[in-house]
């Protein structure tokens, strides 16, 4: 096994032991790139003398001399993020010290690449971008998921064992549910965020995408700039919400779930119970006119007519539809926000985490990213939004950790959200459930990286 | 699509069509194909919000995302 292989907590320990020369796993990571990448189109930038740079003056941080990627979605000093897409709506960008490089950074990790995404960040399946779509590692001809779709790809594929990625109506825990992955939505505000192109974001926070719990934690912990604490989740009181969360999911995805979630009461000694949330009927809408209107000051007329073929036909048409949402939408959406935060607020103080699958169903084909539930054949952006976007909608955290595979050998994934601030807990408790079924779908590895 | 859906596709293109003309937005037909086909799927959830008695939720002061709501 390489060492590429291990978690990222293990190729920190080992780099911290002496075990692994970093210089070393940083070579390897680069040639795995060269030669896996063009299976899964994860990786499109690389830049091994700014990465060696990095690993020559990377401080005896956690991750030190530890690979990882980032999504294409922060500035670094030596390059400009291009969000997946040949043009910018907005005003160019420019290389910079992002905060998530800076955490990076002072972590001791070593960028040793950027991730693709979704263009523009505007899909939850990944499949557009101008630079190709990313893959699927469990099938290159499947969505890995959006908007950080290289984040997933990369870790899944093993190009790396951690991956930064941005969460603003699910785009973290998408891509870690169709690549089989852990991926954590931490909290509003608590990700590093300093130089995103939406600085005024109420719903977009950074975080981590890993094959487990313990990889997350570690690598939120130098996006957060605080230890997250190992607890325990004894006697977590878990409750699950009816009705189409639940219900508008393959049968597969509900059955693999609902044993997670057992297995999550057995492990834990705790307790189920059923919750209503309230506006429940306009979260989906809500959330995605919050989290797809934030940059609308961006556009003109004319900046929209500038945008070329090299832009997709959807974002190209997309963009110009968003300018036709009506004001009083907007104004309501903002009213349901409201509703839902201190509904969720109220069922937070009688239960610790409440439970429903990351998707309705495992990742789509490329070339066509819907989905079959049963309420009918619909986008999986749109199913897919129904299901996360309620946690940035509300700013609670969020986590999606594998739970099994469907009978066609793709993932499936339970999703847990916790009251705000409440991070460690979703990974404590993702830690109980990975010891619960014996990290069978943690270290389960794609046929590409097995 | 449900029959409600469907009534509503003659009624999106001229919506669209009007509303970006009106803006001074061009679009080609086929951008508007996609418009269409994205106001089928979403102007039916945003209707039934634009419906929702909602006037007398008391909005958050200074909304503050990281924590929860103030009493």
């Amino acid at each position: 096994m390489s060492d590429l292989d291990r978690s990222l907590h293990d190729q920190a320990q080992a780099i911290a032991s002496g075990e692994v020369e970093p210089g070393a796993l940083l070579d390897e990571a680069l040639a795995r790139i060269e030669k896996r990448n063009p299976e899964v189109n994860a990786i499109v930038d690389t830049f091994p003398d700014e990465s060696r740079r990095m690993l020559a003056e990377a401080p005896e941080g956690p991750l030190h001399g530890v690979p990882v990627a980032i999504k294409d979605e922060w500035p670094l000093p030596w390059r400009a993020e291009r969000l997946g897409a040949a043009q910018l709506v907005g005003e160019a960008r420019r290389p910079g010290e992002s905060g998530p490089y800076r955490a990076l950074r002072d972590a001791g990790a070593v960028i040793v690449g950027v991730a693709n995404m979704h263009e523009y960040g505007a899909g939850s399946t990944g499949h557009i971008s101008a630079y190709g779509a990313a893959r699927n590692p469990w099938n290159t001809e499947r969505c890995p998921g959006g908007s950080s779709s290289g984040p997933g790809a990369a870790v899944a594929a093993r190009l790396v064992a951690g991956a930064v990625g941005a969460d603003g109506i699910g785009s973290i825990r998408y891509p870690a549910a169709y690549c089989g992955l852990t991926g954590l939505k931490p909290t509003f505000g608590r990700g590093a965020m300093e130089g995103h192109h939406v600085p005024q974001t109420t719903t977009i926070v950074s975080g981590p995408l890993c094959r487990d719990a313990a990889d997350c934690r570690l690598l939120a912990s130098a996006l957060f700039g605080e230890e997250l604490a190992a607890g325990d989740a004894d006697g977590l009181r878990i409750a699950t919400v009816p009705g189409e969360l639940w219900d508008d999911c393959t049968d597969e995805v509900r059955d693999a779930c609902a044993g997670a979630v057992q297995d999550l009461q057995d492990a834990t000694g705790g307790s189920a119970s059923e919750v209503e949330i309230a506006a429940c009927e306009h979260i989906l809408i809500s959330s995605v006119l919050v989290g797809s209107t934030e940059e609308l000051a961006d556009s003109t007329p004319a900046r929209l007519a500038s945008l070329g073929e090299d832009v997709s036909l959807i974002a190209r048409a997309l963009l110009r539809y968003r300018l036709l949402i009506p004001a009083v939408a907007m104004s309501k959406a903002d009213r349901v926000r409201t509703i839902v935060r201190r509904s969720l607020a109220e069922i937070f103080e009688r239960v610790d985490v409440i439970a429903w699958p990351t998707v309705a169903a495992p990742a789509p084909p490329l070339d066509n990213p819907t989905v079959e539930v049963p309420s009918g054949v619909l986008p999986a952006d749109y199913v897919n939004a129904r299901q996360g976007g309620i946690a940035n909608l509300a700013g609670v955290p969020g986590i999606s950790v594998p739970v099994g595979l469907s009978s066609n050998g793709l993932p499936i994934a339970l999703q847990l959200l916790a009251a705000w601030g409440r991070d460690e807990l979703l990974l404590d408790a993702v830690e109980a459930l990975e010891r619960a079924n014996g990290r069978r779908w943690v270290d389960a590895a794609p046929p590409l990286a097995a | 699509m449900t029959a409600h859906e469907d009534d509503r596709a003659p009624d999106s293109e001229a919506f669209i069509r009007t509303g970006l003309d009106l803006l001074g937005v061009a679009a080609d037909d086929a951008e508007i194909a996609v418009m269409v086909a994205a106001d089928s799927l979403y102007r039916p959830v945003i209707q039934t919000l634009l419906e929702a008695e909602l006037g007398d939720v008391v909005p958050e002061p200074g909304i503050d995302l990281s924590g929860p709501p103030a009493r």
